[in-house]
């Protein structure tokens, strides 16, 4: 690269001249940039971070135009063994990992986990980096909002998973207790909009009704097994955009999850 | 140039510690006894009560007689070591050295003072003057209101705020070349000299400072004793003592004794909240924040029950401590009432994080450390922090480790990429039990409160075995992972130790 007009105006007297010619290199690789402005402009933009939090699954992303919209809440709900929590940990290990395709850095995330049914062994083996997950263990759903709005102040943290996903057992505490009222709902789709926060809110149904930006429904479709003996290897499964921004709501997409591959079967 | 040191003096401090504790009593007359009985001695008035006729010295009872409605509080050592700790966390908060002066018997028996070095301080307050005046609206915000004086010695510092004790300006900035003409005049009271020196120096007519130094050397010694030297090198306006220290003890303690003793969690909170308040206080002036809690309560009949409350991350928010203690006491209730409580914490720095141009903006540290303590006083102790794998072959095993995320990384995401979603597991907390219909040695049919019907399709079983040395802990599992008639995928132990079928998790 030729030397920019900044070098060219800035004496170096008494340097040596290995390293002048180190810092002549400096300022005919950044001078130009930096005087254009350049260097600040792809600053401001890294430190936004992008518009939307990919999940990590091609065809899921594709569905969802590129992945969770960012200052959002978004819903993800389906029955047991419908690929929710697959899903779920294929965004975490996406925003704690990074992005190779994007350039996209790790970064945190948080889970207010209700039922207590994060498994750390199976986030891990699904790529999570733990280190950058903050779990919060909370019964019963009047706490966990109160954890989920207190996480949604803290600016800086991209995505905030809520799962009230109750399919996992039992618990009469939380089955006793009154549904959640529109306007806690009202209060954390404000808190996320603020904060530029992904909210991912997991559960059996649709909870946040028109508050949820984006609302995916996942309807279990098999269990595969292969080989002798027979190993569980992936989880089809079937996921209904049914509330989008614009006119991409009610596609479907096929989706595999599992140890093989995960493709796109069939576009509905 | 000579050291400058600063003396902060808080007279009468056994009342202002009081009030520090029970600012409702802040404009009552009050006053502090030596002891709960009526014949016992008024240490310290407040000027309500001065303005109705109590006087120091003053029984019980006489005060009483003088000023009706007179409020008498026992004097409280926790409560006067709280305030001069606080003395200190003040002087701290504007010198790196300075020293608590300790309790002396004598006149000035309920003064407060603290010596700060105060060389240098032109640079951030311009001025001496400046300097005392920080120094003194810090002491004031922690309900400490005292004198201030800068000299170059700490006895010629003390002598110069006890002077204006009897009036005056609070802050009294003396330069070196006029401290001499400053002591001459001084009475020789503000010196608190012993009993015997005072009497000695009071038959011969020896007043003030100028008399003192008047007297002929020769044979001082044997006429007023060896105390003698160490007042005339006072006089001098010499200082014997060694250079101020740098204290390193980040702790801080509050302590209260109280009057009736508590037995319900509704007044403790009121209690707490003034304790945890000051604590706050007092580390804020430091530039800290609130480690773990430790929590001491001495119980009616003598018993001691102590206590550490762990925090997620330093904080000062005085709510998000307050809920954890109570959270604390309610979950574990003292046996009997409670006398006495001491809430003491080490002071740790804030978490500090350096932003990056290039990077995504992440939590600010310390705004996540109050997000962290606030989480944990909703959730409770020990479930909220980093998600952990142990190293050992237990199916259900996990650990929730401090929430320290790593410090930021090049912007670059990791190379691998991440491995294909795998069908993830839920898990169930504790496992449910589940009724099992078993045919050639495998599950045929399961019913559980999560998942039932027939078996579809079954893998293993996997034994996974371990701390077999171990009553308490040995496992012994057979593990099957089923897709049921009902659409669910669940993974089923047999445990060999208990003898049941149980639903571990659900593939979801």
């Amino acid at each position: 690269m030729p030397p920019g007009p900044l070098s060219a105006r800035i004496p170096l007297p008494g340097v040596q001249t290995s390293s002048e010619s180190r810092i002549q290199q400096l300022l005919d690789d950044f001078g130009p940039r930096l005087q254009a402005g350049e260097t600040l402009r792809n600053a401001r933009k890294q430190q936004a971070g992008p518009a939307r939090q990919a999940s990590g699954i091609p065809a899921i992303d594709e569905l969802l135009d590129g992945g969770f919209p960012r200052g959002e809440l978004s819903e993800i709900a389906g029955p047991a063994s419908s690929g929710r929590t697959s899903l779920l940990l294929s965004l975490l290990a996406t925003t704690t990992r990074g992005r190779p395709s994007t350039g996209s850095g790790a970064e945190l995330a948080a889970l207010v986990d209700t039922p207590d049914a994060f498994d750390p062994p199976s986030a891990r083996a699904a790529g999570v980096d733990l280190r950058r997950i903050l779990w919060a263990r909370v019964r019963p759903w009047s706490e966990a909002m109160r954890c989920t709005e207190r996480l949604l102040e803290t600016e800086g943290l991209p995505l905030v998973v809520l799962d009230l996903d109750q399919s996992g057992g039992p618990s009469p505490r939380t089955r006793s207790e009154p549904p959640i009222p529109r306007s806690a709902w009202t209060r954390l789709a404000r808190r996320a909009a603020a904060s530029r926060t992904a909210l991912v809110v997991l559960g059996e149904q649709r909870r946040a009704g028109e508050q949820a930006r984006v609302a995916l429904e996942l309807q279990p479709a098999r269990a595969r097994f292969t080989g002798f003996p027979p190993l569980l290897e992936e989880i089809e499964t079937r996921a209904l955009l049914v509330r989008a921004p614009g006119a991409g709501r009610h596609r479907s997409v096929s989706v595999r999850l599992g140890s093989a591959s995960q493709d796109v079967k069939s576009p509905g | 140039m000579p050291p400058r040191i600063a003396c902060l003096l808080v007279p009468n401090l056994p009342l202002h510690a009081e009030i520090r504790a029970h600012p409702e009593l802040a404009t009552a007359p009050l006053a502090v006894a030596s002891g709960p009985e009526s014949r016992a001695e008024i240490i310290a008035a407040s000027p309500a009560a001065r303005s109705a006729g109590v006087q120091n010295t003053h029984s019980v009872a006489q005060a009483r007689a003088a000023c009706p409605e007179l409020r008498v509080r026992v004097a409280s050592p926790a409560l006067e070591r709280a305030a001069r700790a606080a003395l200190l966390d003040v002087a701290l908060s504007l010198s790196p050295r300075a020293e608590i002066a300790p309790r002396t018997p004598g006149l000035f028996f309920t003064e407060g003072k603290v010596f700060l070095d105060a060389s240098g301080i032109q640079g951030l307050f311009h001025s001496e003057q400046g300097f005392a005046s920080a120094l003194l609206a810090r002491a004031e915000a922690q309900g400490l209101p005292g004198l201030v004086a800068v000299a170059s010695s700490r006895s010629v510092a003390l002598l110069a705020a006890r002077h204006r004790m009897s009036g005056g300006p609070p802050l009294h900035c003396l330069p070196p070349e006029a401290e001499a003409n400053f002591l001459a005049p001084l009475a020789l009271d503000l010196f608190d000299p012993d009993d015997r020196l005072a009497q000695a120096l009071t038959r011969l007519g020896i007043h003030t400072v100028r008399d003192l130094l008047r007297l002929p050397r020769r044979g001082l010694a044997q006429r007023l004793g060896p105390g003698i030297f160490a007042l005339l090198a006072r006089a001098r306006g010499e200082d014997a003592d060694p250079a101020l220290p740098e204290p390193t003890s980040t702790r801080v303690e509050e302590a209260i004794d109280l009057e009736n003793p508590v037995d319900h969690l509704e007044p403790l909170g009121f209690i707490l909240r003034g304790l945890i308040s000051r604590l706050c206080e007092r580390l804020a002036l430091r530039g800290l924040a609130c480690g773990a809690l430790d929590l001491r309560m001495g119980l009616e009949g003598g018993a001691q029950d102590a206590r550490r409350i762990g925090l997620a991350a330093p904080s000062l928010d005085l709510r998000v401590l307050l809920r954890l203690t109570t959270l604390a006491l309610a979950e574990r209730a003292p046996h009997a009432p409670i006398e006495h409580i001491a809430l003491g914490s080490e002071g740790v720095p804030s978490r500090i994080d350096q932003l990056d141009l290039f990077l995504p903006r992440g939590p600010d540290p310390a705004a996540l450390g109050r997000t962290l303590t606030e989480l944990e006083s909703i959730c409770g102790e020990g479930r909220v922090g980093m998600p952990q794998v142990l190293d050992h072959h237990d199916p259900l095993g996990f650990a929730l480790g401090p929430f320290t995320p790593p410090g930021r990384e090049s912007p670059s995401p990791s190379p691998d990429p991440p491995p294909a979603p795998l069908p993830a597991l839920r898990a169930i907390r504790p496992p449910l039990r589940a009724e099992v219909r078993v045919h050639g040695g495998k599950p045929a049919f399961v019913r559980s409160a999560v998942a039932q019907g027939d078996v579809v399709m079954a893998a293993g079983p996997w034994r996974t075995t371990g701390y077999w040395w171990s009553e308490e802990e040995r496992f012994a599992l057979d593990h099957f992972d089923l897709q049921l008639s009902d659409g669910s995928v669940i993974r089923l132990g047999f445990d060999w130790i208990k003898r049941s079928w149980q639903v571990d998790g659900i593939y979801d």
